[in-house]
This record gives C-alpha cells, sequence and structure tokens, in this order.
C-alpha cells in the first residue's frame, strides 16, 4: 500500500479533542439554558442569589412569635409579651411607621385591621420610647381616604392619641432604585414617609385572597405604592404580576417588623368579600416570609411554588425563610391555633383591571 | 357679586402665599410641586371677577399665575404630555389637568391676552394628540372580551383614558372622567359629539356601579358587586356635565342615579375634599333625585364652616383662618371652584 501525498487527509478527532468539543459544547449549553431558567433575572444576578440562599442555609434562624388576644380585652400586653420574645428591633429614639391595611368598609367585615390592634401597636412603641409614631396608608379604591378612616374606627385611635396620619397616595415621593429587578423596573416612586422611616412595621389583616392566595404582611406593601403615579386601584402592580412586585417591594423597601391582625380574620373570597373568621391571634416577627408562612399554616395552608408562590419565591430569593425547620416558633406553637380557612375561589386571570 | 366671593378671595390669596418658589402647588402646604394641583390652583387663581382673569387684578394674583404657567410649561415632555412632576419622565394622567388648565387659558380672550404665549397652541395641540392617540387604554381580544364580560360585567370594548403610560394598562374612571373634560373645555360645541367623547360617555355608563355612582372602575368584582365611591362619583358626574348633549337624551339614568349616590355621600361626610369635589360636582345637578336645594345649602355651610366629628374633634374643618382647606393647595382649588358663581373653567367664552 502506498500513500498517496495528494489526497486529502482525513481528519479525525482524537479522544482528548472529542472530550474538550463536549465540554465546551456542555457549557455553553449550560449557560444558554441558565439564562433561559433565571429569566427575567439574568444569569448573574440568578448566581447570586444562589450564593445568597445558599447562604442563608447557615444563618441564623428566623423568630415568630403567635399569641392570643381578643378585641374586647387588653391587647397591648400579649402582644408587648410577643414582641420581646423575638429578636424584633428597638424602637426607641426612633420615627416609627405602622402600616396597617385599610381597604373599604363593609360594616361586619373582617377587611381593615382592628383598630383596637393598631392603638396597642401606638402604645407599645411609645412605651419603648419611640421618638415619633406614625400611622399611614395608600388605599387602593379611594383617592381620599378621611371618611374610611372614620368608618373604620381608625379616626377615633388618632384623635384620642393624637397621632398623625399620612395619606401615601398623595405623600411627597423620592425616587427609589429597585434592588432586586424582579418587576422590569429600575426604580419607583415611594412616598418619603416610607422611605424615612427608621422602622417601618407592617400591621396586614390576615385574609385570604383571590389571587395572591392570602394577604399578610408582604402584600400589604402594595398599600405603600403612591396612586398618584400608579393609579387607583394600584392595578400596573397586577398587570406587570402579582408575586414579582410583592417580592421587589419587599426587598426595595423591607418593613422591619411586622404584627399581624388575626384576632377575626377573613377566610373565603377574600380580600373584600371573604367571611369573618375568628383566629384570635397576633403573628409578630422581623422576617415577613417567615411570619406569613407562619400565618399560612395557622390559616391551614402550606406555601409552594403553585400556591402562595409570593411566600415561597420570598423564599426562594432569600428575602427569609418559610420552612417550619428555619423558624423557631415562640409563645404558642403553630399547631395550637391551627384553623382550617376556606381558600379564596381562583378565578380566570382579569388583572389588566 | 357672587355669593362667596369673600371666601373665594381668602382662598385665592391662601394659593397665592402658598405657591411653592419653583412656582408650583403641592397636595399639602409646603410639599412638592405636583402637575395636577398647580393646574387646578391656576383654573381656581384664573377667576373673571375675583382672580386674576382680568385687566388690573392684583399684582400677586397676575404673579402667582406667570409662575404656575411658568412651572407647568417647563414640566411639559416632548411628546407633549406631562408626569406627575418635572422629575417624572413619563407622561401619564395629569397630562389631562394641564390640558384643560391650558385649555381654558386659550379660550378665554383676557386670559390668553394676559398670559398666555405663543407656543402655548402648539404644547396644547401636542397635548391633546397624546391624550386622543397614546393614552387610551388599548383594544381588547374577543377573548378577553368574553372573560371581562362574564367575570366584571363590563363592556371592554369602550376604551377609557389611563392612569399611567404603560401600553397594557386599563382605563378607569377618573382618568376617563378628567381627559374628557381636558379635551371637551377646548370647543365644547365640537367636541363633546366627537367619537371618542361618546364612546368616554358609554364608558362611564357601562362602568356605573348597580347601585349607581361610581368607584375607581370596576362595578364587579367577579359576582360580587362592587359599591361607589365619592371621588369616582363626583369626577364622573364632572364629566358629564361638561359633555352631555342633546346626543345623550335618554341616555342619562346613570347620571340621575350618580346624583343621588354623591348627594348621600356628601350628607355623611367628613372629609372638606369629599365637599369641595363632590359640591363641584353636583352644582351641575340641582333638584336631581335626593338632590335638592336644602341639602346643597347645608353642603356649602359644612364646606365652610366644618362638621365636628363623633370624637369631639373636628373633622371636616371648613375653610381655616388661612383661608385654605385642609392646609391642601388641591382641595383649596377645588373648593374655589366649587364655591364660584362664574362657570369659567368648563364654560369658557
Amino acid at each position: 500500500m502506498t500513500i498517496n501525498p495528494n489526497r486529502p487527509r482525513r481528519r479525525v478527532l482524537s479522544r482528548r479533542q472529542f472530550t474538550r468539543l463536549m465540554l465546551t459544547g456542555a457549557i455553553g449549553g449550560s449557560v444558554v439554558l441558565a439564562e433561559f431558567v433565571s429569566r427575567p433575572l439574568g444569569i448573574i444576578k440568578w448566581i447570586s442569589l444562589n450564593f445568597r440562599r445558599l447562604g442563608k442555609g447557615f444563618g441564623e434562624k428566623s423568630q415568630v412569635a403567635i399569641v392570643n388576644a381578643t378585641y374586647e380585652g387588653d391587647i397591648l400586653t400579649p402582644l408587648r409579651t410577643a414582641w420581646e420574645a423575638v429578636d424584633t428591633p428597638s424602637a426607641t429614639g426612633k420615627r416609627v411607621v405602622l402600616k396597617p391595611n385599610i381597604i373599604y368598609n363593609f360594616p361586619g367585615s373582617a377587611i381593615n385591621t382592628h383598630p383596637a390592634v393598631l392603638e396597642a401597636a401606638i402604645r407599645l412603641f411609645r412605651e419603648q420610647g419611640a421618638k415619633e409614631v406614625i400611622v399611614a396608608e395608600g388605599s387602593a379604591y379611594q383617592r381620599d381616604i378621611t371618611d374610611l378612616l372614620y368608618q373604620s374606627g381608625i379616626q377615633k385611635v388618632l384623635d384620642s392619641l393624637n397621632v398623625p396620619f399620612v395619606d401615601l397616595n398623595h405623600d411627597d415621593l423620592v425616587k427609589v432604585n429597585t434592588k432586586g429587578g424582579y418587576n422590569s423596573l429600575e426604580f419607583m416612586w415611594l412616598p418619603k414617609t416610607i422611605a424615612q422611616a427608621e422602622l417601618l412595621v407592617s400591621m396586614p389583616k390576615m385574609k385570604t385572597h383571590h389571587w395572591a392566595g392570602v394577604t399578610l404582611s408582604m402584600k400589604n406593601l402594595y398599600g405603600i405604592v403612591p396612586g398618584i403615579k400608579y393609579g387607583w386601584p394600584k392595578n400596573i402592580l397586577h398587570v406587570t404580576g402579582i408575586e414579582q412586585n410583592i417580592v421587589e417591594l419587599y426587598e426595595t423597601m423591607p418593613p422591619q417588623a411586622t404584627i399581624v391582625d388575626g384576632i377575626m380574620a377573613m377566610e373565603g373570597d377574600g380580600p373584600l368579600f371573604g367571611t369573618p373568621k375568628p383566629a384570635q391571634v397576633l403573628v409578630i416577627g422581623r422576617d415577613l416570609v417567615a411570619v406569613d408562612a407562619t400565618c399560612a399554616r395557622i390559616m391551614g395552608f402550606e406555601p409552594t411554588k403553585d400556591f402562595l408562590k409570593h411566600i415561597w419565591y420570598a423564599d426562594w430569593l432569600g428575602q427569609g425563610v418559610m420552612s417550619k425547620d428555619r423558624i423557631i416558633q415562640k409563645a404558642l406553637p403553630v399547631e395550637s391555633v391551627k384553623q382550617s380557612f376556606v381558600a379564596a375561589p381562583k378565578p380566570e386571570d382579569v388583572a389588566r383591571y | 357679586m357672587g355669593i362667596y366671593d369673600n371666601q373665594i378671595r381668602l382662598g385665592l390669596d391662601f394659593l397665592v402665599k402658598i405657591q411653592n418658589p419653583d412656582g408650583g402647588w403641592g397636595y399639602k402646604v409646603g410639599g412638592q410641586s405636583f402637575v395636577e394641583p398647580t393646574a387646578l390652583a391656576l383654573l381656581a387663581l384664573f377667576h373673571p371677577n375675583i382672580g386674576a382673569g382680568r385687566l388690573n387684578a392684583p399684582q400677586p394674583y397676575v404673579d402667582a399665575v406667570q409662575k404656575g404657567l411658568t412651572r407647568l410649561r417647563a414640566d411639559q415632555h416632548p411628546d407633549g404630555g406631562w408626569g406627575i412632576f418635572k422629575e417624572d419622565q413619563f407622561s401619564g394622567w395629569m397630562t389631562y389637568p394641564a390640558t384643560w388648565c391650558f385649555n381654558i387659558l386659550l379660550r378665554i380672550p383676557e386670559l390668553a391676552a394676559l398670559y398666555a404665549k405663543p407656543e402655548d397652541v402648539d404644547s396644547r395641540s401636542s397635548a391633546r394628540s397624546l391624550i386622543l392617540n397614546k393614552q387610551r387604554e388599548p383594544k381588547v381580544t374577543q377573548k378577553e372580551w368574553d372573560i371581562y364580560k362574564k367575570l366584571l360585567s363590563i363592556d371592554s370594548n369602550l376604551l377609557g383614558w389611563k392612569w399611567g403610560p404603560n401600553a397594557t394598562e386599563a382605563g378607569f374612571v377618573i382618568p376617563t372622567a378628567l381627559a374628557m373634560i381636558a379635551l371637551t373645555v377646548e370647543d365644547r360645541t365640537i367636541v363633546a359629539d366627537s367619537d371618542q367623547i361618546r364612546e368616554g360617555k358609554a364608558y362611564l355608563r357601562d362602568r356605573a356601579c348597580a347601585v349607581g355612582g361610581w368607584n375607581v372602575g370596576n362595578p364587579y368584582m367577579y359576582d360580587k358587586q362592587l359599591p361607589p365611591t365619592p371621588d369616582g362619583t363626583a369626577y364622573a358626574l364632572l364629566a358629564f356635565a361638561v359633555t352631555l348633549s342633546t346626543s345623550d337624551f335618554g341616555g342619562t339614568q346613570e347620571v340621575w342615579r350618580g346624583v343621588s349616590v354623591l348627594s348621600d355621600f356628601l350628607e355623611e361626610t367628613y372629609s372638606d375634599h369629599v365637599l369641595a369635589l363632590g359640591l363641584l360636582s353636583l352644582r351641575f345637578y340641582p333638584d336631581i333625585g335626593t338632590n335638592n336645594s336644602d341639602r346643597m345649602g347645608r353642603f356649602y355651610i359644612k364646606l365652610l364652616k366644618g362638621t365636628p366629628s363623633q370624637t369631639g374633634k373636628p373633622a371636616s374643618k371648613g375653610q381655616a383662618l388661612s383661608g385654605g382647606w385642609m392646609t391642601s393647595p388641591h382641595t383649596t382649588a377645588l373648593a374655589i371652584l366649587a364655591l364660584s358663581d362664574n362657570l369659567y373653567f368648563v364654560q369658557p367664552q
């Protein structure tokens, strides 16, 4: 056999070259796959999030306190007990802003944060030496909230304790760069009162919600979004994704603590038309994800990727923890106050409206 | 002389005194200047008998109007619209009150002669174009229409005006009403019967609550009725007052029911703002439904004198000694317009 030097040589990959090629392809494919998986965050953000999530596993557990209370009885004492039982921040010398949930006045319904709970919170923070206590809300359904404050009984508390109220829908605004990048907005205009709060406390009502599953301390942050910029009923937050906006608000403007009014909660067709459900609890903590997950369990729900997605999403993003074994329960255990709430019906998406 | 001239003068003095150094007004005294309260304060200051809308008007009024208009002109974006304030780069619903203000300025010869600039005509045209072409909500597909009809009982083929710039946003009652007013005051005889305004009126009728009146825009949340609110009802009625024409004959049931609802709200309210805005609307509907002259008289007294609340502290405080309401330029401007016997701000001549 002779070798013809003019015949083109057949190129054969060596094993090493083949391995390199496969490796390069695998890495490239993984990058493309990761980019798709990580959208809309982008791969760099996604990687940094995963580091944060891994780090969370070694971090401290979150503390959540549950106490029994009734509107007719003394609320301040159990509230103080719960506040002191967990690692809540000090209010001493601080400008404290309380953000209740005040939406509509439907007589006989458990729709708004109860004035008695708000009153106890005001007294607690004054007792702790707060420099100033302010109540602030930006209602989703009305431009002028004055009558709602009277009808809900909140105004009576504000008058009797001489506490200022700020309508967040018409407050001065500051431009705040979004920190998460989850809702595709580079920045948001947010109320100065919230931006300047030294201790922001979310004070939601424990309710079911037809789109979010539940509305608790994180969803309550929709009320800080100013109507003059984002309209009423702030639908742009629904159009661009409920979960994305909830976690974005929590990351960008996080309250330092929450007090959930679950004394008379709401089940069924929440957040407006549900049925009052006596749960007789206040739930307190500084990790809003842990508090909301605990409240969900009290209501008989377990947050998953498909149900109560914003809690799952916030946990996944490392904003807090939802897993039972990462939450230290103080005062009452969940099991002792656990209920079985009727879930809100989940109708077809009408986010546009 | 109007009945409330003295109160209006006090109110105007208050607006002049609290005007921000940048020429604008905020929602509260000393607060940031926003386009909406600035436009409404200017409308109040345009008053032809008492304010700056006449020759030899008091110099502080003249100066305040000139500074305010300079502010508004500076805040207008190249696309013809306004954001909520200068730093807001996206045009949105505050384009409507700003356009309303410029239309009145250009429509009343005395005002135009005193304060308008040649470029205001082009600015107004570009604002009108933005309102008509960019700020209306997008059309829906048949599938979406079916869903919205089934779940919300609304006709989503009727297009309203949006709050913001987002292309996917829906229209809502208050921005729709303000856009209709802004467009119509340019020339009521032509615009009130235009296709867009007729559709706007049909939109408002469709979005009326089952019990009468309006809220922000949804009469139903799935199978449940949502109640009306004072602000949505007042703005919708004001829009009808400005745009009703002979073509609306027989199509006014929602309007009459809305009047009763708003009148009942004003009977119960503790809010100076609701009183000011409500009276601004109700004055166009005397003796309709539950709204009668006795009630209107009481509402005016409440607006001026205030209402004690159940807690003993005054809830609505009425006009303060300073001349303003609720220490709010926004509410004060609305109150002045409500008290004015001259309807120059909706029927400019």
